[in-house]
């Protein structure tokens, strides 16, 4: 049994413009110890997918479909209180812009022992001593004085790794990196990269990790899946989407990156899709230079093999469905 | 080569489409189009109130005192005989009037005052920042009411009495407006072509800050109407018997036990008016806040 | 670091307050009329008048009565009044404890409902407590003061015989005109503490509070109102002008002895040494107001620290 299965999720936002199918049946697996990147541009739903997985989805957005397994147990049928007990302890998550992601009016030492106060471990003189070995574990230089800093006085690296100290105070299982990087400098990237692989090492830790930017993932993923306007076009093995990718979306973006590292800008052409109107068929479509006639009135479907899938007309006769 | 009078020409379409956007935007608004349509409905009633009243609202007729509504007196008549329909309608013009002429000219000196210290910071920005903020530590009613006091009553005494602490709430708003504006690159544009300092404030800040003062301005007729009429109230604005709204109810408080039209109406009248004002602020606002204002 | 800024802040209020001095000193000596002859009344023979004029300084030149001003100002003593004969300092004192008790009373009904029921319209903006703050925010901004205690007044000492409507020493005497002046400040507070609830609502802060597993009477104490109530504090400081203004109203509508009352009066009975005395008594209070209101904003929120 793995550790999180998704299964066709699918989460909806219902703005005053229309429905919008942010995630469109969207399944992934991860195994115990196993870090599985997820890429995408803006808008692919990535970040919902995330958020989606504990249940944080907030209005407008809606979980309409799916079940998200846990450890066998389906996260999305669960009570409110259930949930919680989850959340912070067996699964837990970071978010971008760690600006905006902590209470500004509380000391960090304070957010931290939040942690530990949600699921009900409350010694306070214990909790201190257990706060700052946490601010050390994420190697914040100081820590005992750290601890009662605000947040505006702390750089934005340094926010970054109370939030990563709070998702893992409790030791979970599974940690869920929404773009944990992509609203640091590349030095304080490369840092936070490190001390996850750090952690990944020394705690076991399964890593959901969600980015833009498919060099930063290729770093620390053993798997990855792409998404595109909410569906996953492709899986497979870092190795083998890096070097050899099938979709042409997954192809462009690798392009994208190896261009940018020698200086010499491609970007994919065309424009991202309105999500209010999705073309009928291939969604890609439009974008795509390897296009067929055909592609228009082609149906969604993953064709795999025994490393991973692709949803692409191009390979609809090879591999199984 | 675009030709300079194409140029102009797009400019001149662009400003068009702008203030039919706004328009249409501010039209949207029902509730602030209606808004404007009272306050244009009661204006109008108070200027034919200076041509005509039903009855002569000055004149005393003591056998026809404290009568109720009937349908010779719509809303009955007062303590002195006079009837009260005519009374408001006279007054409309005192306090409506006088609101809106003091607004208008603390605002003007007080939009100048404040272009000139957000534009020259120096020692001269300072000074009037300085007195500013003395003028502005006590509250308007109650420098107004100080202001009464030195001036006496009387209609120029009140107009005084309103104008002069607004001014100092302009200075400080368009000081603050003109402190985020100076640094956009027109300005700086205008410097090199060595434009003088009152044409820059004039033809390039003020433009831009206008909207921010057109929405303010009207808020503060509302908050004209208030102090004119609680002037009026307390016995230090337009006296007796000129029928100012404020100074009818507060010479009528006294007779709150048996007869109260004659205190709620001009009240409640006053509160009409200041909340079309409000509701409107608040859709100019919507209307003229160019990072609101959707272009059609 | 804050004791240096606090002290700066009480300099320049120093100077401010001496603007203000200066400023009422010389707009109440602008004023036509001779204090001297009336105080002599009208029937005194000129010499008297000379007299009485010499012993008050009024002959002494502008500049030299203002520095006696500003002297006798620091000995706390405001002079004396024209008509009711004694210190002026002693006719405030006697009437400043109205004043403040109803003050207080009022801006704490005020605080108290306008939180409780912006917090409820915040956290269910289409509930009745987000309807009934929108109205409470338009009779507070829009409605004559006067127009609110009258009514108030009629509607429960006129018709409902309930309580008195002049007055005061008794509680049922407070009520009513507490009642109005907190009217008119709920709804600012309410609009504000609503506006402020709503927008900590969707902060990314309350996510993460979500994302930790702490429970909701949690996230919703710390993490969502919290940050929302830093605002309340200024926003007490910058009604307690309005506060101050409608007192002056409602003390006059229900005959309650405060200085509110007091400055009416005085402006009546042309007794401007009192005038002057009531005018430097607010600009002092509003001075103190303004650096407290300061200094506890930055207690509340330390993103706001001074220097």
């Amino acid at each position: 049994m793995k550790l999180l299965e998704v299964e066709d999720l699918s989460v909806e936002y219902h703005l005053p413009q229309g429905k919008v199918k942010a995630v469109d049946e969207v399944s992934l697996t991860i195994d115990k110890g196993e870090v599985v990147g997820v890429v995408g541009e803006s808008g692919s739903g990535k970040s919902t997918l995330a958020h989606a997985v504990i249940r944080l989805v907030r209005p407008p957005g809606k979980i309409v479909g799916g079940r998200v397994l846990f450890n066998g147990q389906d996260l999305l049928k669960l009570n409110d209180e259930d949930i919680r007990k989850i959340r912070g302890k067996e699964i837990s998550m970071i978010f971008q812009d760690p600006s905006s992601y902590l209470n500004p009016v509380y000391p960090v030492g304070f957010q931290i022992a939040e942690v530990y106060e949600a699921h009900n471990n409350t010694n306070m003189k214990k909790l201190n001593g257990e706060v700052v070995s946490l601010l050390k574990k994420v190697r914040i230089t100081d820590s005992e004085v750290r601890v009662g800093s605000y947040p505006y006085e702390l750089s934005g690296g340094m926010k970054q790794r109370i939030l990563i100290a709070m998702a893992i105070a409790l030791k979970p299982k599974l940690l869920i990196a929404d773009e944990p990087t992509s609203a640091l400098d590349t030095t304080i990237q490369a840092e936070i990269l490190s001390l996850l692989n750090e952690l990944k090492e020394e705690y076991g830790l399964s890593i959901l990790f969600i980015s833009h930017d498919i060099g930063v993932v290729s770093k620390i993923a053993d798997r990855m899946i792409v998404m595109y306007a909410g569906k996953v076009v492709e899986e497979g093995p870092v190795r083998r989407i890096v070097e050899e990718p099938l979709h042409p979306y997954t192809k462009a973006l690798v392009l994208a990156t190896k261009t940018a590292r020698k200086k010499k800008l491609f970007s994919i052409p065309g424009t991202p899709p309105d999500m209010f109107n999705l073309p009928k068929g291939c969604t890609f479509y439009p974008r795509c230079p390897y296009a067929k006639e055909t592609c228009k009135e082609w149906n969604y479907k993953m064709i795999r093999d025994h490393e991973g899938g692709v949803a692409c007309a191009i390979y609809e006769n090879t591999g199984s469905s | 080569m675009i030709k300079r009078e194409t140029l102009l020409k797009e400019m001149n379409e662009h400003k068009r489409t702008i203030k039919i956007a706004t328009w249409k935007t501010f039209k949207r608004n029902k509730i602030s189009f209606l808004s404007s349509l009272v306050i244009l409905g009661v204006g109008a009633l108070s200027v034919l109130g200076i041509f005509y009243t039903p009855y002569d609202p000055y004149k005393p007729s003591f056998s026809e005192a404290l009568m109720p509504p009937s349908l010779m007196h719509p809303l009955g008549t007062d303590w002195l005989g006079r009837d009260i329909l005519s009374r408001i309608i006279a007054g409309g013009k005192y306090t409506l009037g006088l609101a809106f002429v003091a607004i208008v000219i603390g605002a003007t000196i007080g939009t100048f005052l404040g272009l000139a210290s957000g534009y020259y910071l120096g020692l001269i920005g300072a000074t009037i920042q300085r007195i500013t903020e003395v003028f502005l530590i006590l509250p308007t009613l109650i420098m107004a009411t100080l202001f009464a006091a030195i001036l006496g009553t009387g209609l120029l005494s009140t107009l005084l009495a309103v104008a002069i602490p607004i001014i100092p709430v302009y200075a400080k708003l368009v000081h603050s407006a003109t402190l985020r504006v100076r640094n956009e690159d027109y300005i700086e544009a205008a410097k090199l072509l060595k434009k003088s300092g009152p044409y820059i404030m004039f033809n390039h800040i003020l433009p831009n800050i206008l909207h921010i003062i057109i929405v303010q301005t009207t808020y503060y007729m509302g908050t004209g109407i208030l102090t004119v009429s609680a002037l009026g109230f307390l016995g230090l604005g337009v006296p007796s018997p000129t029928p100012e709204w404020g100074t009818i109810v507060g010479d009528a408080k006294g007779y709150i036990f048996s007869y109260p039209y004659v205190v709620f109406i001009p009240g409640i009248l006053i509160a009409i008016v200041v909340v079309a004002f409000n509701i409107l602020g608040d859709g100019l606002r919507e209307a003229l806040d160019p990072k609101l204002r959707r272009l059609l | 670091m804050m004791l240096e800024a606090i002290i700066n802040r009480i300099l320049q209020a120093l100077i401010t307050f001496v603007g203000v001095i200066l400023l009422v000193f010389f707009l109440v000596r602008v004023l036509p009329g001779d204090p001297a002859r009336l105080i002599a009344g009208f029937e005194a023979r000129p010499e008297d008048v000379q007299n009485l004029r010499h012993l008050l300084g009024l002959d002494k030149p502008l500049y030299l009565q203002f520095v006696d001003y500003m002297f006798s100002l620091l000995r706390l003593d405001l002079g004396v009044s024209y008509q009711k004969g004694g210190p002026v300092i002693n006719e405030i004192l006697a009437r400043l404890p109205y004043t403040a008790e109803l003050a207080i009373v009022a801006e704490a009904i005020a605080v108290g409902a306008g939180v409780l029921l912006g917090i409820t319209a915040g956290l269910k903006p289409r509930s009745f407590a987000g309807y009934l703050v929108s109205i409470l925010g338009i009779i507070g901004s829009s409605f004559p003061s006067f127009l609110i205690g009258l009514f108030l007044m009629w509607v429960f000492a006129v018709q409902l015989h309930l309580l008195p409507a002049f007055g005061a020493g008794s509680i049922q005497q407070l009520i009513l005109p507490a009642l109005t002046l907190a009217l008119l400040l709920t709804g600012n507070i309410a609009r504000l503490v609503k506006s402020s609830v709503m927008e900590s609502f969707s902060t990314n802060h309350v996510t993460t509070a979500m994302a930790k597993g702490l429970p909701d009477d949690k996230i919703i104490f710390r993490h969502i109102l919290k940050p929302a109530l830093s605002p309340v504090v200024t926003i007490i400081g910058i009604q307690f002008g309005s506060l101050m203004g409608g007192a002056v109203i409602t003390e006059t509508i229900f005959g309650w002895p405060g200085i509110g009352r007091l400055m009416v009066d005085s402006i009546f009975s042309r007794d401007f040494m009192l005038l002057q005395g009531i005018v430097v008594v607010f600009a002092v209070i509003f001075l103190v107001v303004m650096i407290s209101v300061d200094i506890l904003q930055n207690i509340i929120d330390p993103r706001c620290k001074m220097g």
